[in-house]
């Protein structure tokens, strides 16, 4: 199981090498440069002086190896093109809030994601079952720029239960509108899976000898098939935390949450390429991490899988 | 400068188009039930009402909570008055400048600088400064301070692109490309109260542009010990102007608080909060109805339903914004049918500029039959040609095109990711068909067909020029001696008209030979076909009071506004 962590671990750098380079590379396959994005250009001296202040007139594998040589031993991504601040600064003012809110919104979608699949599963086939799919079909088809739009009509602009916007941390009543709308897909998509995962474990022998001995229905439920039902949940469930954790485009620039999502999307449109280069990375090394402690989890969960 | 705020940045995503339906479709079923519920309250109605006339006696009292609340979209750019290229809104709050424009009066007036001398043999304006005029921190600002800032964002290490402001100064765009040093850029503090500025070329309008933000003094000390980057920040800012930088929640608020050491007028405002918002112009109007702001934009795809809202509708405001959309042609291209002056005469009127004004922005212009917009000084509204369908018909027939018989046609480029421009264009093209009876065909472009057209031929293209700062000679000396649109033009006449014009010291006469160049561009030579006037249409509470929105770059002049008592 060590050597397995270690081994394990230390195809990190690899995998984040690939990823700077494929970055970097893309980067610098894209025409023209950060500063000609507007409809009035800036005067050619103008544009002189900003290259040489960010030195993006270096031969390529200098700036490739500089830029790599101050994340490694300064973890410094840049100062960004565009604004006042540097790209770790971006990070850690930003990320935070992102975190905060996909947390509340994962763990909204994996309770009611679980509860709603296992009611579903039981009920199999009732009209219990045909309404929470329906909902989980709506939850994964409505993308959540609709939901939140709709949220935001009638729960802010209607009925003035909660502002339009902004972000007041997890106990402020602004979080209600984005948690909801960021956990509406993940909880269908956890619900069904879940459905799906139960009714196969419900099938098997152990829970008709699990019956036989007369267990309770919820002990049957609860002891003997959700923990084998929830392996192939907990698949699904760290990729939708990884993805919840980083924030939303949509969500975020909707209601005016001061998340790290909006950088994926604007730094792209801004050539910002030192933001960019950093959300990415930052993305890469959540899912490299949510994807390792899946797998540990595993053999958590499921006693068969062994880590060697 | 091109393009608005509202169209050049991500337009794409955030409350897109699909958010703007659905808010569209869902709040007309609001208004189905709204006007239900008023039919049953008309009683109650009626009474309050009658009651109208003590809430407006109330409402001319200032509110005890002096807090304006507004939108802004997210500066994503350094948030520094040296480097900031778009608006001045709130760097108006923190800072003031040597002079103030009045874009109602056309008049500079003095604000730091109490006067100026001129000396047109050395070039050289002398300003007076006042002695009252302190640091949040309690020290006087200081010519010093004037001379230090216009340096500092002249150095070519800041790297701002607002050199084309200072770079009017002697030696300031050598300085900017390293060909000089600091000590030659001709700004001079001859001491605490009197600075001297020497100019490069006779610039008869640089005391108005030291209103604008390049020119504000910076907190040298600050700058210095914290760096380009971070002294804007609350914690780290010293400003002069009437409020100070009061919190900064990035990406979500800016608030700023009066001034209390302020040495003009003390504001009545207690606060502004600023919320960010990934697009303030497509966004705050939820806010606004949701009452958590006094004062947003209406979209134009928004115009109809708040126009068409009984509660909405009373509070609209709109305002004039410094820009002009146009179509621009290509001078040089010898193949084109546009060569010929009597074609661009036809073409201008038989343009229906009312209707593209009423039905396609929904009010949000002003239909254009000059070039200069009317807040620049020597703007010349009788440079339109005049007549109308009839007269268009004459001259396409003058220029051998009897009824459109053997019109050969040309291309109209258009941007089809900025505002309204495909609508636009096709109604243009469409009264051309209907007037001339000639065919034009649609090209679109992609933003980057400007650097193309530098030296490939084109016909014409749909854009919009809004004023850098409130000179005429940034439209037709920017424009067309500095080739800003590729349109080639150049007739000595008309060059030499400008060049004379913009040198000119005496500034009534200066405006007459401004007017009279603008004649000759639209009514004799049809060197560009202007169409309208740009317009912002806003919603305002009733209890906002005094609040100003500036043509030029359409920012908030809140300075002077004020809450009434609600």
């Amino acid at each position: 199981m060590r050597t397995y962590l270690i081994r394990r671990l230390l195809t990190f750098i690899p995998s984040m090498l690939v990823v700077y380079t494929l970055v970097f590379g893309i980067i610098h396959a894209t025409p023209g440069n950060p500063w000609d994005t507007g409809n009035k250009p800036f005067p050619p001296q103008v544009l002189l002086n900003l290259e040489a202040k960010y030195h993006v007139n270096d031969p390529l594998w200098k700036q490739y190896v500089d830029y790599l040589v101050g994340i490694v031993t300064r973890f410094d991504f840049g100062p960004s093109f565009k604004r006042g601040d540097t790209a770790n600064e971006v990070i850690a003012r930003f990320l935070p809030v992102s975190v905060q809110l996909g947390l509340l919104a994962f763990a909204l979608a994996f309770v009611a994601g679980v509860l709603l699949g296992s009611l579903s599963a039981v009920r199999h086939n009732t009209w219990i079952d045909r309404l929470a799919m329906f909902g989980a079909v709506f939850g994964i088809s409505t993308p959540s720029y609709v939901f939140i739009t709709v949220l935001i009509v009638v729960v802010a602009i209607q009925l003035r239960w909660v502002p339009t916007g902004g972000w007041g941390g997890l106990f402020d009543t602004r979080v209600i509108i984005p948690v909801l709308a960021l956990a509406l897909a993940p909880t269908a998509a956890i619900a069904r899976y879940t459905r799906a995962s139960i009714l196969e474990v419900l099938g098997m022998d152990y829970i008709r000898t699990a019956r036989a001995k007369g267990l309770r229905n919820w002990v049957v439920l609860s002891r003997h098939s959700l923990p084998n039902a929830l392996i192939p949940v907990v698949t699904v469930a760290g990729v939708a935390l990884a993805d919840l954790i980083t924030g939303s485009f949509f969500v975020e620039a909707i209601y005016q949450v001061p998340g790290i999502g909006r950088y994926f999307v604007t730094t792209v449109q801004d050539k910002d390429y030192p933001v960019l280069m950093a959300v990415t990375l930052m993305y890469a090394t959540i899912i490299w991490f949510t994807n390792f402690f899946v797998d540990v989890l595993y053999s958590v969960l499921d006693p068969r899988v062994r880590l060697t | 400068m091109e393009m608005s705020k509202q169209t050049a940045r991500r337009s794409t995503p955030s409350g897109g188009p699909l958010a703007t339906m659905l808010f569209a479709s869902v709040l007309d079923r609001r208004r189905f039930f709204g006007t239900a519920v008023k039919l049953a309250l008309a009683p109650a109605l009626a009474q309050a009402l009658a009651m109208g006339s003590v809430g407006r006696a109330l409402a001319q009292a200032p509110a005890p909570d002096q807090t304006l609340r507004l939108a802004y979209t997210n500066p994503v750019t350094a948030f520094d008055t040296g480097r900031e290229g778009g608006s001045p809104e709130l760097h108006l709050l923190l800072f003031d400048g040597l002079t103030f424009y009045n874009w109602e009066t056309h008049i500079t007036e003095p604000v730091i600088a109490t006067s100026w001398d001129y000396d047109p043999t050395t070039l050289t304006y002398i300003f007076h400064l006042r002695d009252d005029v302190k640091w949040t921190t309690g020290t006087p600002v200081t010519a010093a301070d004037f001379e230090w800032t216009w340096k500092r964002n002249l150095s070519p290490e800041l790297a701002s692109p607002n050199v084309s402001f200072l770079g009017y100064i002697k030696n300031g765009v050598a300085y900017n490309a390293g060909n000089a040093a600091a000590t030659d850029v001709g700004v001079t503090a001859i001491d605490d109260r009197t600075l001297q500025v020497v100019m490069e070329d006779p610039t008869p309008f640089f005391p108005m542009i030291t209103s604008l933000w390049p020119f504000f003094p910076l907190p040298r000390t600050v700058i210095e010990s914290v760096g380009d980057d971070k002294w804007m920040e609350p914690g780290n800012i010293q400003s002069a102007g009437p409020f100070f930088f009061e919190t900064w929640d990035h990406d979500q608020t800016m608030v700023f608080r009066r001034n209390p050491n302020y040495w003009g007028k003390q504001p009545t405002l207690e606060r502004v909060i600023y919320r960010l918002y990934e697009n303030a112009q497509k966004q705050a109007l939820a806010g606004y109805e949701a009452d958590e702001l006094d004062l947003a934009s209406v979209p134009p795809p928004e115009a109809d339903r708040v126009l068409g809202d009984s509660r909405l509708s009373a509070e609209v405001v709109h305002w004039p914004e410094s820009r002009n959309w146009q179509l621009r042609i290509d001078h040089r291209n010898p193949d084109t049918v546009l060569k010929n002056v009597n074609v661009r005469k036809a073409l201008y009127l038989a343009i229906d500029r009312d209707l593209i004004v009423k039905q396609l922005l929904k009010g949000q212009g002003i239909p254009s039959l000059n070039f200069v917009p009317p807040d620049i000084p020597g703007n010349n509204p009788a440079a339109a040609l005049p007549g109308g369908p009839a007269e268009a018909k004459q001259y396409l027939e003058t220029a051998g095109y009897p009824g459109g018989k053997g019109f050969p046609g040309f291309k109209l480029g258009f941007v089809p990711t900025q505002a309204e421009s495909v609508l636009v264009t096709q109604a243009i093209v469409q009264m051309w068909k209907d007037v001339l009876n000639i065919n034009v065909d649609l090209l679109p472009v992609p933003t980057d067909w400007r650097t193309r057209i530098r030296t490939e031929p084109y016909d014409m293209y749909y854009g919009g020029w809004g004023s850098d700062y409130l000179d005429p000679n940034d439209w037709h000396n920017v424009i067309f001696e500095g080739d800003y649109w590729q349109s080639h033009y150049s007739d000595p006449t008309y060059l030499d008209m400008i060049k004379k014009a913009n040198i000119e010291p005496d500034p009534d006469l200066r405006n007459q030979k401004f007017a009279a160049a603008e004649a000759y561009l639209i009514k004799d030579q049809m060197v560009t076909i202007p169409l309208f006037f740009g317009a912002t249409t806003w919603v305002q509470k009733p209890w906002v009071r005094n609040l100003r929105i500036a043509p030029l770059n359409t920012y908030i002049d809140s300075r002077d506004a004020w809450i009434g008592a609600h």
